[in-house]
């Protein structure tokens, strides 16, 4: 085999790999009806992890996967894709090609989102009036009493903004806009919520995502599961918040006010943005539906057997992709 | 019946859902894989179009056959060939084309059926002219030697069969070398 081939070979194996693990993963989180968002994203986190760990593992210990006498006994072999052609096109080009250069556009398309945040800079923090500081002191006074409370920063805007950041000490920025927009009961559950965040540190893991989405920017598998981990832990934090005393349905509809005053929120960060605004704004909309939907129903329980659901999926995602070359 | 006892059921029936559908669920993913992978070879396995392979490997898988090679091989050649043309459909057939390791020179081409009895397709052949033949032997095997007209391009050729299989070794070079290449073709393997 070519040096060249190899490399399609693997290119080839690592995407369909990718796409078909998550498929997979997904396909048992439904059928075990797995609702908590926290054992959810621990599923998807097996197959965020499979490119990252078990892929090249699987190349490692079982290089004999490549040969030819090994495709020939194979589940799917990727390259008998070469044998078909579409107007002219190898089927089987066009999908590693295709795939990549999905993987790139997700990937820029962050990225763009991302250094333009960045090149806004550290919003600056602004001394709170008597009445508003007392209201944040009243807001967050739950969360000190649990020894949850994040520290606050004052954002003296108008545009509403609630959010958390900062990757060695998360900080939640409350802005002028958002006070206006809630009322006590709705700022009090978005600040556990936001809580929820700084406790787990999300602003440090979305770094560390972000960085692994770099080294797989090829992979619209990786860049699509890290996206949906990024949703799952809005819903985590959701749950985790009416753990920490925020009212449920407070917090449903204090994300949906906060939703609705953004409009969706989002930037353009391409030039093709403006085609894309709209699908992605619907998408953002829906899910804020449905998380405000799940508020409105009691907390998901947590299903049992979850490590070895976790243990059972990954070796099965494994066991069946050894086949596909 | 005991707390304890409809808490062990609970968790018990929980881990026979658990396994079932997982097994539905590896079940079904492997089916369609499956498909996939046999997909392929429904809709390309009984293509007339010429495709080129990469590899010899290769083009023997998708006839089903070892290919026949010659075991004699001048020095002034490259090897492995720097072209392979399959074509699949009716016994299919196929085209290894070597050229020469160093710089121009006359390039040698061998064809042959993937089926005892089939032709070689003749998209493969090219627009053949005969411009003379004469009889040979390939071995103790009655052939055909012939100058022909491929594509506009002056060659020497031999034709004969082995094992069933039409061949057909052409060159643009020595006739002594061509016929040395086709008395040295063997069922499989490199030179």
């Amino acid at each position: 085999m070519h040096l060249d081939e190899k490399w399609a070979d693997i290119l080839a194996q690592f995407l369909v790999h990718s796409l078909v693990a998550s498929l997979f993963v997904e396909a048992l989180a439904r059928t075990w009806e797995v609702r908590h968002p926290g054992q959810r994203m621990a599923l998807r986190l097996v197959a965020l992890g499979y490119p990252l760990v078990l892929f090249p593992a699987l190349l490692l210990f079982f290089p004999h996967r490549l040969d030819q006498a090994f495709r020939d006994q194979a589940l799917l072999a990727g390259r008998t894709w070469h044998d078909v052609a579409f107007f002219g096109v190898d089927l089987y080009l066009a999908f590693i090609g295709g795939l990549a250069g999905l993987g790139v556009l997700l990937f820029a398309a962050d990225l763009g989102s991302l250094l333009s945040a960045l090149r806004r800079g550290r919003p600056e923090a602004a001394t709170p009036d008597g009445p508003t500081a007392a209201r944040l002191e009243a807001a967050i006074a739950p969360l000190r009493a649990r020894g949850a409370a994040p520290p606050l920063v004052y954002l003296d805007r108008s545009g509403p903004a609630l959010f958390c950041a900062g990757v060695r000490r998360p900080v939640v920025y409350v802005s002028r806009g958002a006070l206006a927009l809630l009322d006590d009961q709705e700022l009090a559950a978005a600040l556990a919520h936001e809580a929820a965040h700084a406790e787990r540190k999300d602003p440090e893991r979305s770094w560390v995502v972000m960085g692994l989405r770099a080294v797989m920017f090829l992979n619209p598998t990786f860049q699509i599961l890290a996206r949906t981990l990024a949703r799952d832990a809005e819903r985590l934090a959701d749950e985790r918040g009416a753990e920490l005393g925020a009212d449920r349905l407070a917090l449903a509809s204090g994300l949906i006010k906060l939703h609705r005053a953004t409009g969706g929120g989002g930037r353009r960060t391409l030039v093709f943005g403006g085609a894309l605004a709209g699908p992605l704004r619907r998408a953002r909309s829906l899910d804020v539906e449905l998380r405000a939907r799940a508020l409105m129903t009691p907390a998901p329980a947590r299903l049992p057997f979850g490590r070895l659901r976790l243990a059972l999926a990954g070796a099965s995602a494994l066991g069946m992709l050894y086949f596909v070359v | 019946m005991s707390e304890a006892a409809a808490s062990a059921g609970e968790r018990g029936r929980e881990a026979l859902h658990m396994l079932v559908s997982l097994a539905w669920v590896l079940a079904a993913a492997g089916a369609t894989l499956g498909l996939l992978g046999a997909v392929p070879r429904w809709i390309a396995g009984e293509s007339d179009e010429v495709r080129r392979v990469a590899t010899i490997d290769e083009a023997a898988r998708r006839l089903g056959v070892p290919l026949a090679l010659p075991s004699y091989f001048p020095a002034r050649l490259a090897w492995p060939p720097a072209e392979i043309r399959l074509v699949a459909a009716q016994g299919g057939g196929v085209a290894l084309r070597l050229r020469p390791r160093l710089g121009p020179g006359p390039e040698v081409e061998l064809l042959q059926a993937g089926r005892p009895g089939s032709p070689i397709p003749p998209a493969l052949l090219g627009e053949v002219t005969e411009l003379g033949r004469s009889r040979a032997t390939v071995g103790a095997r009655p052939a055909v030697r012939a100058r022909v007209l491929v594509d506009g391009a002056t060659w020497e050729e031999v034709r004969w069969e082995r094992d069933g299989r039409a061949m057909v070794l052409r060159t643009q070079g020595e006739v002594e070398e061509l016929l040395a290449l086709a008395r040295s073709t063997h069922a499989r393997g490199t030179p």
